[in-house]
């Protein structure tokens, strides 16, 4: 199975989904599954979810500026049943699902054990907190949630399908196409504007010819992402420029580009100060509520888990309950 | 797309890398600029040794040379006839220039080449290093009225400065004779020398051999040393040469209307470059010398005859300007006794043939290597005879190419140190690229196409710096010689007034192909480091 097939999927039940949010404005599509030249296929807008930017109604927080309206608030499960409903085994199957993961690294000639046998499962529209300490082997377990890294041991499952064991082609793929990843450390690209880093993950997908091709509609739609995390007035200022918080917007707003499946966040607000990270979290909130998105979040506070819908702790390498 | 961007930004942030760009730069202008230059100078000299020599001469191993010119060309007709054009016979010899300037006598040493003017323009260049618009568009060994060019050989390299042949042929010639006439009645008024030897006062103008004829003057060598008064007439000891200077001929001879047999001198046998860029003229055309060479028969015997300057033979090539002399070949044949007095037919040193154009002159030259005794006949290319000076300059040229490639090498290294430190300087980057998607072959190219760009960026900016050196290359060296103090290019040191300097476009292209290739092989390394480097690991550098 392959991304295409996925596509197809997303197509298929795409008609039947019922809208989100009348309020959110339609996201400019460029259309998908035009082939150039057996050349990769433009999923600028995959029909399932539409992350789009609410304007007008501002937050709680007096942050970022996202829709929250009891309209939106019933539209998780529904959202989220249907994405699962289309996206995973019609059984129930979880999105996401680690079997017995363990991983050890080896520091001159002593293995050291990070993960001891860990099992995790995200259902789909699920917020997942995975809550430990420092050297607990989270941020190890988020690696190999997102295939950056291959467990020693143990399974990974996405949408069904194995995905620890795939060659580095279709890791690539599976990174760039359907996961979404926020880091402690914002992990943007100093080289780079922030339209152009909520962009890179575009760049990364298109060849020359693609990219400049649909240029337009990317930038649009990379505007109004970025708008609608509060960094409208910010686009062409470098990372440097941006402050803690803005460049962890700028780096979610570059993880919602490629329309992910899976966000996968590392102490999303591990370096920011309270309020900050408050804005951040409802945030992900947001998303999550919104769109159905669904997030598994990695943090040593438990306070920050308090807010998902599930939390779940690792200490030592293993899930204690 | 982020391959390109990412270069692209990393090429205008990264000042360091300027350095590499730099070395690239340089090693390219200076390789287009060595080449350019060597190429002109190999260009001029080709173009001048083979406005002299021919594609193909066959040439007779004997002084005496070989019968018949006109069966010599059957017989190679016969061989390579479809390859040839022309043919024209000449016969070569060693011998001996005399001249007088002022109250000396100067002798050179020359070769004496006896040309068939008629066909002598259709196998070589030869007309076109002529000093008179007339003889180059048809030699002639006839005296010309005036008209010789003041700026001599007029072409890319240059023009010296020789005002005084505006006064040659002649005028000039009738002028001497005036002035000779008027010197010899002071000094016979004064002191009635018994030989009438002409004694030019000082500051005189550039002498002339003998306005009277050959009775008059001690034009033989011998004589010189012999006393005055004992030799008055060239000796006898050729046949040929004593029936064409009969008594009654020479009786009639009037210097001022009439002239010996013409014979066109290389240039540097006259013209002596002063240090103010301007030609002295130690002879000019209307002016008498005296030949000295040896017969054709066995033993050779010395004999001289005057001739009468009637041109120069530029080709600024100075090992042909100060060594050749080029004479009728009928008249040469008659004085070398080269002539059998029974049949009239003469003898020829050589034949000089052009080749139709795209003949491969080698395979030409083999055939008839393989046709004609190589005990008896010699066949060369003109490649061949100026072989060890072309094989010079192009083993000067490689040797400098790869000096020079060297620099650029080097400078492929220091992009390779300067790319290792840039792709630590991005581990974390390259740690985030790969957590987007970014595959291994992706980051890689980011750094091939920074490696690209920067040999790119250096080679495009060193052309342009080496074309515009090459177009100004003698412009820079004035300037660098007034700014030293010494001239950077003498004239007087090169017979090129001019560096030459030939841009060949298919040269530019190499060079700047070779330093593209050694800087995406010297980012090659880097950038399999970047590829190979574990996402996770990559993103944790801190």
């Amino acid at each position: 199975m392959n991304d295409d097939l996925g596509h197809l999927l997303h197509h298929a039940t795409g008609s039947k989904r019922p809208a989100i949010s009348p309020r959110l404005p339609a996201v400019p599509r460029v259309q998908g599954g035009q082939s150039l030249d057996g050349g990769p296929q433009l999923e600028l807008d995959a029909p399932s979810r539409r992350i789009g930017p609410a304007r007008g109604a501002p937050g709680a927080t007096g942050g970022p500026h996202i829709a929250l309206s009891e309209h939106a608030a019933k539209a998780p499960a529904a959202a989220g049943q249907g994405h699962a409903a289309a996206a995973t085994d019609p059984r129930g199957e979880p999105q996401l699902k680690a079997v017995g993961l363990t991983k050890s690294y080896r520091k001159a000639s002593i293995e050291i054990p990070v993960l001891r046998g860990v099992d995790v499962e995200a259902r789909a529209g699920e917020l997942l907190a995975v809550v430990g300490q420092s050297g607990s082997g989270k941020s190890t377990l988020l690696h190999l949630l997102c295939t950056l890294d291959a467990p020693d041991r143990g399974e990974i499952h996405f949408e069904g399908r194995r995905i620890d064991r795939l060659p580095a082609a279709e890791r690539d793929r599976l990174r760039n196409r359907r996961f979404g990843m926020i880091f402690q450390f914002y992990h943007l690209l100093p080289e780079m504007s922030t339209l152009e880093n909520v962009l890179a993950p575009l760049m990364i997908r298109h060849g020359v010819w693609n990219y400049l091709r649909y240029r337009r509609a990317m930038r649009e739609r990379a505007g109004e992402l970025l708008e609608m995390v509060g960094l409208g007035h910010r686009l062409k200022h470098k990372p440097r420029e941006l402050s803690g918080g803005e460049m962890q917007r700028a780096a979610i707003a570059r993880a919602l580009i490629s329309q992910p499946d899976l966000l996968l966040a590392d102490e999303p607000t591990g370096n920011l100060d309270h309020a900050t990270g408050t804005e951040i979290l409802n945030l992900l909130r947001t998303l999550n509520d919104q769109q159905g998105l669904t997030i598994v979040m990695v943090t040593h506070d438990p306070a920050i888990a308090r807010m998902a819908d599930r939390t779940i702790r690792l200490v030592d390498g293993r899930i204690v309950p | 797309m982020y391959k390109l961007l990412l270069s692209w930004r990393y090429l205008r942030t990264r000042y360091i890398a300027l350095a590499s760009i730099i070395s690239v730069m340089l090693g390219v202008a200076t390789m287009i600029v060595v080449n350019s230059v060597m190429a002109g100078f190999t260009r001029e000299m080709q173009n001048r040794i083979h406005g002299i020599l021919a594609d193909l001469v066959v040439t007779a191993r004997s002084l005496e040379g070989v019968p018949d010119a006109e069966w010599q060309m059957e017989r190679l007709r016969e061989v390579a006839g479809d390859e040839i054009d022309a043919m024209t016979p000449t016969v070569i010899v060693p011998a001996m220039l005399s001249f007088q300037y002022d109250d000396n006598w100067i002798t050179r040493q020359v070769q004496l080449i006896g040309i068939d003017e008629t066909t002598q323009g259709e196998v070589s260049d030869f007309c076109m290093y002529l000093q008179h618009p007339e003889n180059r568009r048809e030699v002639s060994f006839e005296l010309r009225e005036d008209g010789y060019d003041t700026g001599g050989l007029a072409d890319s390299l240059g023009t010296p400065h020789r005002p005084q042949m505006a006064d040659a042929g002649w005028q000039h010639r009738r002028r001497m004779i005036r002035y000779r006439e008027f010197e010899r009645r002071m000094s016979g008024a004064r002191d009635d020398p018994p030989d009438h030897e002409p004694r030019a006062a000082p500051g005189a103008p550039p002498g002339i051999s003998d306005p009277s004829g050959a009775e008059s003057m001690p034009l033989d060598p011998a004589s010189r040393f012999s006393g005055p008064g004992e030799t008055q007439k060239p000796p006898p000891t050729d046949p040929f040469a004593g029936r064409r200077h009969s008594d009654s001929d020479e009786d009639r001879f009037d210097p001022s209307v009439r002239q010996h047999t013409g014979a066109v001198l290389g240039i540097a046998l006259s013209a002596v470059r002063l240090p103010t860029g301007e030609d002295g003229m130690l002879l000019l055309p209307g002016d008498d010398v005296r030949l000295t060479f040896p017969t054709a028969g066995t033993p050779p015997q010395a004999i001289s005859d005057t001739f009468t300057v009637v041109d120069f033979y530029e080709s600024k090539m100075s090992e042909y300007d100060s060594g050749f002399v080029f004479v009728p070949i009928r008249k040469l044949q008659e004085l070398r006794g080269m002539i059998d007095p029974s049949t009239g037919v003469g003898y020829i040193s050589a034949i000089q043939i052009r080749l139709k154009p795209g003949a491969n002159g080698n395979e030409v030259r083999d055939r008839l290597r393989a046709a004609f005794d190589p005990h008896l006949y010699n066949v060369e290319t003109w490649r061949d005879r100026q072989g060890p000076l072309l094989a010079a300059v192009a083993m000067e040229t490689a040797i400098l190419n790869v000096l020079l490639f060297l620099i650029i090498a080097v400078a492929g290294f220091g992009i390779l140190a300067i790319f290792l430190m840039i792709v630590i300087e991005k581990t974390r980057d390259i740690g985030i690229l790969k957590s987007l998607g970014a595959s291994g072959a992706g980051v890689m190219g980011i750094f091939l196409a920074y490696g690209l760009s920067l040999g790119l960026v250096g080679s495009g900016v060193g052309t342009v710096l080496g074309l515009l050196f090459v177009k100004y290359i003698n412009e820079i060296a004035d300037w660098l010689g007034w700014l030293t103090g010494r001239p950077v290019f003498d004239p007087s040191v090169y017979y090129f007034y001019r560096i030459p300097a030939t841009v060949d476009p298919w040269t530019v292209s190499w060079i700047v192909g070779g330093a593209l290739c050694i800087a995406v092989l010297a980012s090659v390394l880097p950038a399999m480091r970047a590829a190979m480097l574990h996402p996770v690991e990559a993103l944790r550098y801190e």
